[in-house]
Parts: structure tokens; sequence; C-alpha cells
């Protein structure tokens, strides 16, 4: 397998990579290092990447690793995640400006989740993988997705509701 | 799409049992115009997905090269090529021709053995000369110690 075939596998998920790993990691930065890293890996083990089934499965696996090995690392470092700029200069159109703070309200909401319930949340309503797919990526049992998924969406609305009963927008 | 279908929907959803293609009947109802008042809440939601999907990865994608490897891989073979023709070429020069001073005809080398080893008799007689001088000093010693 040459550098262009490699690509052309890799191309169709990086984005999905890159999405996942900026929901766990928040900075920018630290998503295009880690997107990078993933695709390294994945390219070292190229010979290798035929024998799994999904690809793009494996991918989202190492991504949710090195995630979950970054944030320890964090952690253990006493470091405080500080990088809540959720602003995207190109994404400025239309009605969905209006409610950009809101918006950004709910990614804040979503970050506020246990690691698991933010993962399964992204890959399921934003990358809109299947729960047997999402399970076979976290190596958990499509129960235990379905009832993660419940738990992040009812705690997002218990949020949006709790505040718009506020009155606050 | 009716408003009871999408507070089911919706009621399913938060349950975790929609499928994908009701999911995005979902999105689309709530990034959509008019969404009805008093569920005004989840705009933000669905947008925060639909959003959240439109980020791309705009870093460059560093893979190094393979054909260092490509190299590394030749250079082994390529020495072990260029020892084997090394030593060829040092032992195969002259072809088994080789000249040891030999002698071929039998009495000839007879003779030249003979002179060599009587070489080494008169060699090993001058040595034995330097001997007689011990004789002296026994004869000293029998003289006074009987």
């Amino acid at each position: 397998m040459n550098q262009s075939d490699f690509l052309i596998v890799v191309t169709p998920f990086q984005d999905k990579v890159y999405r996942l790993a900026k929901r766990l990691l928040v900075s920018e930065e630290e998503a295009k290092d880690a997107t990078q890293e993933i695709l390294l890996k994945l390219w070292s083990k190229r010979e290798q990447m035929q024998k799994y089934r999904s690809t793009e499965a494996f991918a989202i696996t190492m991504t949710k690793n090195y995630c979950y090995d970054k944030l320890k690392a964090k952690s253990s470092n006493n470091m405080k995640i500080v990088h809540n700029n959720y602003e995207d200069p190109n994404y400025n159109t239309g009605r969905e400006a209006e409610n950009n703070d809101a918006v950004n309200w709910v990614f804040k909401l979503m970050k506020d989740l246990p690691d698991q319930q933010q993962l399964i949340l992204q890959l399921r309503d934003v990358e809109e993988y299947t729960n047997s797919e999402i399970a076979e990526q976290l190596q958990l049992n499509e129960t235990a997705v379905r009832v993660a998924l419940s738990r992040a969406r009812k705690s997002i609305r218990e949020a949006l509701i709790k505040k718009h009963s506020y009155g606050i927008k | 799409m009716e408003l009871n279908k999408i507070e089911q929907l919706l009621d399913a959803y938060f349950e975790g049992e929609t499928t994908l293609a009701e999911e995005q009947k979902l999105r689309d109802y709530f990034t959509g115009d008019d969404v009805a008042t008093h569920l005004e809440p989840y705009i933000a939601m669905f947008s925060a997905f639909a959003k959240a999907k439109q980020e791309v990865f705009t870093g460059e994608i560093n893979l190094p090269q393979t054909q260092k490897k490509r190299s590394l891989y030749w250079i082994p073979i390529a020495a072990s090529i260029a020892i084997i023709i090394g030593l060829f070429l040092t032992f195969n020069t002259g072809g088994g021709q080789h000249d040891y001073g030999t002698y071929k005809d039998p009495d000839v080398a007879a003779l030249k053995t003979k002179q060599a080893l009587y070489m080494m008799s008169s060699f090993m007689d001058e040595g034995a000369e330097q001997l007689e001088a011990l004789d002296e000093f026994k004869k000293t010693t029998d003289k006074y110690l009987k």
C-alpha cells in the first residue's frame, strides 16, 4: 500500500477522527496533533490494516484510546482545560448565527458530560454511526451504548429546559 | 411534519430508541424555520449537532517517506553481493595453477631432500662441538671429587 492508496482509505474518516478528538480534548491544536498521531499510527500499521473488519472503526477506537490517555495525563499533571473557544469563523450563516450563543452553550454542556457519554453522543448524533458500530468502536455492548446515549441526551435536555424556564437566552 | 409526530419522536429520542433516519427528521425539523414555541429549547441542541458535523480537519498529514525504508532494505543485499564478488576475485585468480616450488622428478626431489637433511645435520654437529667443553669440566670435577 503506498501513500496515495492510504490517503484514499483515510480521507473519508479523518474529519471524524478530528471532530472526536476535538470533542474530548477541546483544543483545536491538540485535536490536530491527535489526528496526525492517529493517522501516523495507522500508516505504520497499514500492512495489518486489511485484517481489520473496518479501518474506520479501528481508527475511532484508536482515537478514543489516544484521547483517554491524553486526558489522563492532563489530570495527573493537574492541568486545567482552559480552552473554551468554540467559535468557528467560517460558520456564520442565516438563522444559526442568531443561535450561536445557545449552540456554544450546548457544546459546553456536552463537555461537562462524562467522557464516555461525550464520545457516544458525538458518534451517534454528530457522526451518525449506528449503535452497533459504536459498540464495536468502543468495545461495549449495544445496550450500554443505548443507555449511555439516553443519559447523555437527557442531561442536555434537563439543562436546556432549566435554562429556558429561567427565560435566559 | 405533524407536531405530535415530532413530540413522539422526541420522546423516543431521549430514550435512545430512535433510528438514525428518525433522528435525521428531528434534526431537519429543529434546524428548519417553523419550530413550535414550546419545542424551542431543543433548537440549540440539534443545531449544535449540525454545526459540529461541519468542522473539518485542516491540518497537514505528514507521512514518513517510504523511499528511505526501501533503500535501507537493499543495503545489506548489495553489501553481501559485493563481498561475494570480492572473495571470488581474490581466490579465483590463476585458476588452480599454484606454484608451490615442488620438484617434478622424484630423483631430483630425493637429492634435494638429502641435501637439506645434510645441511641440517651439519648444523646440529656444529652445535654438538660446543658441548665438548662440558667434558673438560667433568674431568676437573673427577680429579677433585673421587
